[in-house]
């Protein structure tokens, strides 16, 4: 047999057994059996808390039976079936009517209120010859009895339901409020409508009793010679308001005169004592009483017996009519509340479809504070969720358009060339990612130096065309051999940023040029002007010739000086065209450039790597110079490292641009991999016009204007050769307190 | 008679400037670099009274090469008003400042005659400025 699947044992069965159930009934039964006395006439009617919550737990068949099972019992006391068939009947229309969240009360009060009066009108009717006050004192009896055993059972089936696997009992995990409503209601009023009529019951034969006392001992008194025998005559009774009915008779006429007077029999002593104690048998018992003269005086205490029924009725009506109140009330109140859950599952539904949830009229200021609050707190988050929305997708375009990537854990792994970090996402969650490099870049990832602060740029994937992307790398951690935090972006050289600096570096070569002009033809200017003068001064005769020799002379002389006057305004231009100084960082102008120059050393396969400290001061420098500065000497050394590929380096191109502060100063060291500086140029490098590279290849300008715009905001610049002979090392120095 | 020193790298130049100072009564000496500057100090034959240096000669600083002659000079001679001339008109300010603590004036490529006549006629004090 397979594991999984086992039938119950016989232990389990007999476990399975409700014994508790079963133990109330067989109490219930054996309870019924006797005639269960709460007062005079008023017998105590268990099965309805049997067989209702028998329904409620176990449906209409077991209900029936159960009904049956505890009605029975009973004809041996009561001695009719009326107590069966008012059981079954009751049993039916509760399962007919008790839908939904009706309470058994409720329905009970229905049934009553209709089956009931059937049972009066029979009872009226008169097969057993009782008295329609005491007709109406059963129906009433039955009825509020009914009812309290229906509220009791609402009570107990609210807190104890059916166990649904062992067939038990257990306790309700959840309680209906409005359930609960209805059988504390019902309860409380058709309680206190059974107390009183229950306490009413047990004082009214007592009084009657005194009453039948003191009619027959008025009846004493009377002289019979005053009424004619057989007339009926009214007889004041002391201590009371109402009067008797007396007949003398004489005494073998007291059963006829007794059924006169309505009565079925005498008081005479032949009736039991609790017969005696019921207001039945009052309403049907003339008292007699041996007058004086021998007659037989008949009194029927019927009149007070009916006005003290009266009373009782008149007290009952204003508890019957608050119970009708009461239900009344309760309609409208289970309304309400179905009303103010219908609100909160509307409220609910748009909760759950993320919808902002209307204001909405809830008849309970409990509720309504909650659903208010509920709803604010909702429709605020639904707004931050919108903007949190919004957000993301401006970052997803952003991370898109950019190729912006943020992480930790970053390292370069050089066994297979893959950027490896850890990507942190809101909806994933931690991932382990990697970006494969280009071959040309994989020494450039590799040399990065272990700083707190790395900058490199870097191509993903291994296309000659791949795309260039810039790693920044924050917080190294020794331990390691990574950096904590960093990011990548996809470097994208914009068009209009691509203009502005060609059309810089236009403007500051002919700066450069107009500077390198004037400053060139100075000294020729001035060796003519010299020349000039000298000639005119050796011109001693006054002879034609000679004056006409010194006019020449003066020409020379005002031309020079004409010429000298352009050169002065042209050189004005060139400080114009670097612009005006402005508090700028100095990576930023560096990173300006290497974007300027990236396409140039993408394509040339160079790798560029820039470290800068965590902070640097900013200084008042004018920042299209200092670009142009960078541009000049990224373009000087990629011209170099192709003239060294020329000649036959085939090692990696790189090139690296080390930020540092030292002391009162920021230094920027350009260190390429090129051909470096023959040692012919070393001392003109910085001259105007001085070039190694091929005709149509270079100006000779860069250096002198880089020179000028050094020497302008007081700072240094020198080009070195590499210590180990491979390339040229470019070094500035800007002073902290920059001098304007 | 003024008794001049001429330091220029450009030769023709050089020769040009003595010529005319020549021409304009005063006795002039050229030197092509502080080297030669502080030869023909030491072997001149009278004290100099004005030296006239280029300020961007080919291996050094013309405002080093005063400074230097400056330091070098012996006691017993009158000390020379030292001038500096160059062609460039981009200088900062700090190099203005640096060069007007050194020397008594710079001037201008090309100097007018009008100029270089008050140099050799000693118009232009040892103090005076250009």
């Amino acid at each position: 047999m397979a594991a999984g699947l086992s039938f119950p044992t016989l232990a389990a069965r007999r476990r399975a057994m409700p014994f508790v159930p079963l133990a109330l009934l067989g109490l219930v039964i054996v309870l019924s059996g006797h005639r269960l006395v709460a007062a005079p006439g008023f017998e105590l009617i268990l099965a309805p808390f049997a067989y209702l919550p028998a329904w409620r737990w176990y449906g209409l068949r077991v209900a029936i039976a159960v009904a049956v099972a505890t009605t029975l019992p009973t004809l041996a006391w009561f001695g009719q079936p009326v107590l069966i068939a008012a059981a079954l009947g009751h049993i039916v229309v509760v399962d007919r009517f008790c839908r939904g969240d009706r309470s058994l009360s409720t329905v009970t009060v229905l049934y009553s209120a209709a089956v009931g009066s059937v049972a009066v009108g029979l009872l009226l009717h008169n097969p057993w010859g009782t008295r329609a006050e005491a007709a109406l004192i059963a129906f009433l009896r039955t009825v509020l009895f009914t009812i309290a055993a229906a509220a009791i059972s609402d009570a107990v089936v609210l807190f104890i339901t059916r166990d649904p696997a062992r067939g038990g009992l257990m306790r309700q995990p959840l309680v209906s409020l409005t359930g609960a409503l209805d059988a504390l209601v019902s309860l409380a009023i058709a309680g206190a409508a059974m107390l009183f009529l229950l306490g009413e019951m047990r004082s009214v034969p007592a009084r009657v009793l005194r009453f039948a006392e003191q009619a027959r001992a008025s009846a004493a008194v009377v002289p019979a010679a005053d009424v004619p025998t057989g007339r009926i005559r009214s007889l004041p009774v002391p201590g009371s308001r109402d009067a008797v009915r007396l007949i003398h008779v004489p005494q073998v006429d007291t059963a006829s005169a007794a059924a006169r007077l309505g009565c079925h029999r005498i008081d005479d002593g032949t009736a039991s004592a609790i017969e005696r104690q019921t207001i039945g048998y009052w309403l049907t018992t003339c008292v007699a009483q041996r007058a004086p003269d021998g007659h037989i005086a008949i009194v029927s205490p019927r009149p007070f017996v009916r006005a003290t029924m009266v009373g009782v009725f008149m007290g009952l009506i204003p508890l019957l009519a608050y119970l009708l109140l009461a239900e009344l009330g309760l309609v409208a109140f289970r309304h309400a509340i179905r009303r103010s859950v219908a609100v909160w599952e509307d409220a609910l539904a748009h909760f759950d479809r993320h919808a902002p949830i209307p204001p909405a009229d809830v008849p309970f200021s409990e509720t309504h504070t909650l659903l208010d609050r509920f709803a604010t707190i909702n429709n605020a988050l639904l707004a931050s969720d919108h903007e949190r929305q919004r957000l993301a997708r401006a970052v997803d375009e952003l991370r898109t358009t950019m190729g912006f990537k943020v992480f930790s854990d970053v390292r370069y792994d050089a066994a297979d060339g893959t950027l490896r970090f850890v990507k942190i996402d809101p909806q994933h969650g931690r991932r382990e990612m990697s970006l494969p490099v280009h071959p040309a870049d994989r020494p450039t990832l590799a040399n990065l130096d272990a700083h707190n602060d790395v900058m490199a740029e870097f191509r993903v994937g291994s296309r000659v065309e791949a795309e260039w992307h810039l790693l920044l790398a924050h917080d190294h951690d020794p331990a390691f051999e990574r950096w904590r935090f960093g990011c990548v972006v996809r470097l994208r050289t914009a068009k209009a940023f691509q203009t502005e600096m060609r059309h810089h570096a236009r403007l500051m070569e002919l700066g450069g040029m107009a500077s390198a002009l004037s400053h060139e033809l100075r000294q020729p200017l001035f060796t003519i002007a010299l020349a000039a003068e000298n000639g005119r001064l050796s011109l001693t005769q006054s002879d034609e010739t000679s004056q006409r020799a010194v006019q020449k002379f003066d020409r020379i002389i005002e031309q020079v000086e004409r010429a000298t006057a352009i050169v002065e305004r042209t050189s004005g231009y060139a400080r114009l065209e670097r612009g005006g100084s402005e508090p700028i960082s100095i990576v930023d102008a560096i990173q300006n450039a290497a974007r300027f120059m990236r396409p140039v050393l993408s394509e040339r396969d160079i790798a560029l790597r820039i470290t800068a400290p965590a902070s640097l001061p900013i200084l008042e420098l004018p920042r299209v110079g200092i670009e142009q500065i960078v541009v000049n000497a990224l373009q000087n050394a990629a011209d170099s490292i192709d003239t060294a590929r020329a000649a036959g380096d085939a090692g990696p191109a790189r090139i690296a641009i080390d930020l540092a502060q030292r002391d009162s100063t920021v230094e920027v060291v350009i260190d390429d991999t090129g051909t470096g500086l023959a040692d012919a140029v070393a001392g003109t490098a910085f001259d105007a016009f001085s070039t190694t590279k091929p005709i149509g290849k270079g100006t000779g300008l860069g250096l002198f204007v880089c020179r000028q715009i050094m020497d302008e905001v007081g700072g240094s610049i020198a080009l070195a050769n590499k210590p180990d002979g491979r390339g040229a090392t470019l070094t500035l120095g800007f002073p902290i307190d920059a001098r304007r | 008679m003024r008794h001049l020193l001429i330091i220029e790298d450009d030769d023709d130049l050089r020769t040009e400037l003595i010529e005319l100072i020549e021409a304009l009564g005063a006795r002039a000496i050229g030197a092509r670099s502080g080297e030669e500057a502080l030869t023909a100090l030491d072997t001149a034959s009278c004290s100099v009274d004005v030296i006239l240096c280029d300020l961007r000669l080919k291996a050094e600083s013309g405002l080093d090469v005063l400074r230097m002659l400056r330091h070098r000079r012996s006691t017993s001679m009158t000390e020379p008003t030292m001038y500096l001339m160059t062609g460039h008109l981009d200088l900062t300010a700090a190099a203005l400042s640096d060069i007007a603590t050194t020397t008594s004036g710079l001037f201008t490529k090309p100097l007018r005659t009008a100029t270089l006549r008050a140099l050799v006629a000693s118009q232009i004090g040892s103090t005076g400025n250009a």
